[in-house]
């Protein structure tokens, strides 16, 4: 089942912030985040997006990946 | 940037009005029952007449029955009550007959009682911060089929009673009786099922919306 694969983990882990971290920069909740990071999101909002890009200093395409 | 999810105000377990119309059921329920049989206790069956405009001129005077068997009271309009002490063979109305004039009583009062209780559950549902659930858009089509079958059944069975009555008391011929349908209980149900599509759209619109960041 093709899908869309989210890789806030790694992209943390790079950059040695905590989810905790980032949701105090982005104003998105802990639970939000969460949701995300573990592919269970249904959909995200552009400033929600471009929110992340800022503070993770990355592209959308970093972000997310498509697995067909 | 804020981009904070809002605070949610916290759901209210239970609506006052809810909890009223929760009593208000219960209360029809046990009037649905009661009333028929306070009418059995009594000794008299009443139903209530519609006539047909035509004969509602000289029906009152030239109904030709043993004085005090009937009492028709009623205004100028067509309908009137029709109060059966005894048949015209000095019998007494049967238990039969006098619950099955308060058939349409006790299916309105029913109906009523099924409404409320249907509309308390929708409204408790929206106090608790639930309003899209999924059996909301359910409870409006029930809602809706109620006030028809009630509405309609209660008509129907009120007319055929006093049909009964009018045949067992004398010349039926003499009091004509004719079916009446109200159209306001076919507009209610058509505003209950509009709000069962609009509860249905927001259930869509909800599940759309869940799980977004």
């Amino acid at each position: 089942m093709p899908e869309i694969i989210c890789h806030l983990d790694s992209l943390l882990a790079e950059r040695g912030m905590s989810v905790v971290e980032l949701s105090e920069r982005v104003g998105v909740t802990n639970v939000n985040l969460s949701i995300l990071k573990n592919n269970r999101a249904r959909a995200i909002r552009f400033s929600t997006l471009i929110a992340l890009c800022e503070a993770l200093d990355c592209q959308p395409g970093d972000l997310f990946s498509f697995t067909p | 940037m804020e981009n904070a999810d809002p605070t949610p105000e916290a759901p209210r377990l239970t609506s006052p009005l809810s909890v009223v119309l929760m009593v208000l059921a219960a209360g029809l329920a046990v009037l649905a029952v009661a009333l028929p049989a306070i009418q059995v206790g009594r000794g008299e069956a009443v139903a209530t007449v519609d006539l047909s405009p035509s004969a509602t001129a000289t029906a009152l005077g030239s109904v030709e029955l043993a004085t005090g068997h009937v009492t028709a009271t009623g205004n100028d309009r067509v309908t009137v009550n029709l109060v059966v002490s005894e048949l015209p063979d000095g019998q007494p109305v049967g238990t039969l007959a006098k619950l099955a004039t308060q058939a349409g009583t006790f299916l309105w009062l029913t109906g009523l009682a099924v409404i409320c209780f249907l509309l308390a559950r929708v409204l408790a549902d929206i106090g608790a911060g639930r309003p899209f659930e999924a059996p909301q858009a359910r409870r409006f089509t029930l809602i809706a089929l109620a006030v028809v079958v009630c509405s309609a059944g209660a008509d129907t069975v009120n007319y055929l009673q006093a049909r009964a009555l009018t045949a067992s008391i004398g010349d039926p011929a003499a009091i004509a009786v004719t079916p009446y349908y109200s159209a306001i209980p076919l507009v209610l149900a058509a505003v209950s099922l509009v709000l069962a599509g609009a509860f249905r759209s927001g259930r869509r619109i909800q599940a759309d919306t869940e799980g977004l960041i």
